[in-house]
């Protein structure tokens, strides 16, 4: 997983949250508000019922007033005055307890002017009841009193009935609004629980799906660990991890190994890994640890260690600054065992020594032949040669003809000699290469030819030939031992015919893998009428001291090929031979136009 | 003519070569008569004694024992009275840098020895018949070098 990508996932997270905690806010405060609303109507139903239950009371304590008055009034018994009297305050406490409940304005209204009724109907009573108690005669009065009684009795009977009819109207409106809540709640509820439900989901949803990317990462993680891990025990590499800021060391598991050092064995600190560099080396160490890297390229030294099996290491060390994505700086160090690339290095600079004082003692050689070697066989050929001359003619026809025999044989040493060291000088002496006329090198070659072509009645025929950056005397030899080659390999009684050509080479039509790619190339044939050869001796051919004939018929060394091959490798070219007996042969010269 | 035989010189250690060089001369139908010496030491007591005569060639091989044929042309032409005496190289050396060396110490012919004693005549009789004064002055390293195999 990116970074970018966790990021984002964290942020929908966060914001899934956020919503889950508002939508639980809601629920909760909403769930509190109706739980409010339902004590308050179930106090607005109670209160009603009070009231209502107040009134009855209020309706019955005056009824029972009423009652009592008639029946005073009916037996004149004064028995019954207390009753009035105690019904009166019974209900004079209703009415105060009713004022105390009834909170609506318009019913209070309604209560003051039941008030009022009470009061004058209780006025009249008692008026009735006084008029009573003084003479019977006043008769009409009383009859005033208990009937305007009578009439202040039912209007509190109807504003009674009017004020609970007003009650029961208020509850109901009350209870209305209310219902209209408790019929949306479960819709809210619903909806809420809909909502949460989905967050709920996503959020699940999406923390599954992070989950899992976070295993598939930590999988990644664990197999590119592995993998790592293994990579530095196969390759012998082992690493430390410096966070500059907490000042935290760790090593790598191969590190320790590297070191000698069970995994975990001791703490990671720096003088852990000096106590093992040896101690010739520790200063290497110690110094390159204050240097400080500029640019991209790391530092890199080189030291030994000794393990813990007390045996020497040698290592190549880098250490960098790098940051890491949050930004920390952190310093890596890797080291590598190079011990057997140390011991190949050495025992390649042994095999080079070697190698030089071989190529020495070569050159030694070389002195050797070219005077010592010829210096007893220059007396023998001047011997010889007065032997010819004078004492010759004197020896026995045997004697002459083992004399001949001699004189071939130092003749062929001469040769062999002089091809030897012609063979050991290709790449030794100067290696000036100078843009060359090929054609002016074949002349000189046909030049030192000349008498063996007049001999042998050859037919020289060339193309333009290029020019070429070439070592010319080297050059000219390969010209002259190729076209002398095919002088002597003419077929009896035909003269030799030598076609020379050149043009540009296609490498790709080539298999030929020792050229370069980026070089241009010439190819330069010369194809002759000779005796030719079968083709599986085409490479023999180029090998020193090997001749496809014997001595007696063709005289030669076997080197002169030798020599051509060995200068046109010098020129970085090929050359190779195309053949078959009886219909001549062709050599194939590849040379690169330009050469260092 | 002048009856007076041509003094020529040789120093040259191996004997083979120094009875092939006086054959060779004999043979040659001119007066010479030819001091020989087995070593560059020699040669210089020879030259630096009060009974030598100037001789009209010394012919020097370069390879020699106690004094090589370079160290005695060097001090033959550090010497007033022999620098200007003709100097011919007689080596089987074919070595560019002996014969540049050759050269600049200032020799004046370089003659290989050749493995033929027909070749070794016709050369000795060239090389004698040189008037060397003339030859001195218009010497270049073309004509310096006589037979190179």
């Amino acid at each position: 997983m990116s970074p970018r990508k966790h990021k984002l996932a964290s942020r929908l997270l966060s914001a899934a949250f956020v919503i889950s905690v508002f939508v639980l806010f809601i629920t909760v405060s909403f769930t509190y508000n109706q739980m409010n609303n339902f004590t308050e109507s179930e106090k607005w139903v109670l209160q009603s019922h009070s009231i209502q239950l107040e009134l009855r009371k209020l309706q019955s304590y005056l009824y029972e007033s009423e009652l009592n008055q008639k029946d005073l009034l009916l037996s004149g018994n004064n028995k019954f005055i207390v009753p009035i009297n105690t019904a009166i305050l019974k209900a004079k406490n209703s009415q105060k307890s009713l004022s105390k409940l009834i909170t609506d304005s318009e019913n209070q209204e309604k209560l003051k002017s039941l008030k009022n009724l009470i009061t004058l109907s209780i006025i009249e009573l008692n008026l009735a009841i006084q008029s009573y108690g003084e003479s019977d005669s006043n008769k009409t009065i009383l009859n005033l009193h208990t009937k305007k009684g009578n009439q202040y009795s039912s209007q509190i009977k109807v504003a009674i009935n009017d004020l609970v009819a007003s009650e029961i109207k208020l509850l109901r409106t009350r209870e209305n609004s209310h219902a209209r809540y408790v019929k949306l709640s479960p819709l809210f509820y619903l909806i809420t629980a809909f909502f949460a439900f989905i967050i709920f989901i996503l959020a699940y949803t999406m923390l599954y799906s992070d989950m899992q990317n976070i295993n598939q990462a930590y999988n990644q993680i664990m197999i590119t660990s592995n993998s790592f891990e293994h990579s530095e025990g196969i390759a012998e590499i082992g690493h430390w991890v410096w966070n500059k800021c907490k000042n935290e060391l760790s090593f790598s598991d191969n590190q320790y190994k590297l070191w000698g050092y069970e995994t975990n064995e001791v703490k990671p600190t720096f003088e852990a890994l000096l106590e093992r560099i040896h101690p010739d080396d520790r200063n290497i160490w110690l110094e390159s640890k204050d240097k400080i890297d500029t640019g991209n390229s790391p530092i890199v030294t080189y030291f030994r260690v000794v393990n813990g099996h007390g045996k020497i290491r040698h290592f190549k060390a880098y250490r960098k600054n790098i940051q890491d994505h949050y930004d920390q700086h952190i310093m890596i160090g890797i080291n590598v065992d190079i011990t057997d690339q140390f011991h190949r290095d050495k025992l390649m600079e042994e095999q080079l020594i070697v190698l030089e004082n071989n190529n020495k003692e070569l050159s030694a050689f070389t002195h050797i032949a070219s005077h010592d070697l010829q210096e007893p066989l220059r007396k023998i050929q001047t011997l010889i040669s007065r032997i010819e001359e004078n004492d010759f003619p004197d020896l026995s026809e045997k004697g002459r003809e083992q004399f001949t025999r001699i004189v071939v044989a130092a003749t062929r040493m001469q040769k062999l000699i002089t091809d030897l060291l012609a063979y050991s000088k290709v790449s030794r002496i100067s290696k000036e290469f100078t843009k060359t006329d090929l054609q002016s090198v074949l002349d000189q070659s046909l030049l030192d030819l000349e008498q063996k072509i007049d001999e042998s009645n050859a037919r020289i025929i060339s193309d333009k030939l290029p020019t070429l950056k070439i070592i010319p005397h080297q050059i000219q030899q390969v010209f002259t031992n190729i076209i002398s080659n095919s002088i002597k390999y003419h077929q009896d009684n035909t003269p030799p015919i030598i076609e020379i050509s050149s043009e540009l080479f296609e490498k790709s039509n080539s298999k030929n893998n020792t050229l370069q790619r980026k070089t241009k190339y010439y190819i330069i044939r010369i194809k002759d009428n000779g005796i030719g050869f079968k083709q599986e001796y085409s490479e023999k051919i180029f090998t020193i001291f090997n001749r496809l004939h014997d001595n007696s018929k063709y005289a030669g060394t076997g080197i002169g090929l030798a020599i051509c091959k060995k200068i046109i490798e010098h020129h970085k070219g090929s050359i190779t031979a195309i053949s078959q007996p009886g219909l001549g042969s062709t050599i194939e010269i590849i040379l690169p136009i330009n050469n260092s | 003519m002048n009856n007076e035989p041509l003094h020529i010189l040789l120093a040259d250690d191996d004997e083979d070569d120094r009875i092939f060089f006086k054959d060779a001369i004999g043979e040659l139908k001119i007066h010479t008569q030819v001091t020989t010496f087995e070593h560059g030491k020699e040669l210089m007591q020879y030259l630096n004694s009060k009974e030598y005569r100037i001789p009209h060639l010394l012919f020097l091989d370069l390879n020699m024992p106690y004094k090589n044929g370079m160290e005695c042309l060097i001090e033959i032409r550090a010497k007033q009275n022999l620098k200007d005496m003709a100097v011919a190289i007689y080596s089987t050396s074919a070595s560019e840098l002996d014969i540049e060396e050759a050269f600049v110490s200032g020799a004046n012919i370089y003659i290989r020895k050749p493995n033929n004693f027909a070749e070794l005549r016709r050369i000795l009789s060239e090389v004698i018949s040189i008037n060397w004064q003339y030859h001195s002055s218009g010497m270049n390293k073309d004509n310096f070098i006589l037979n190179i195999y």
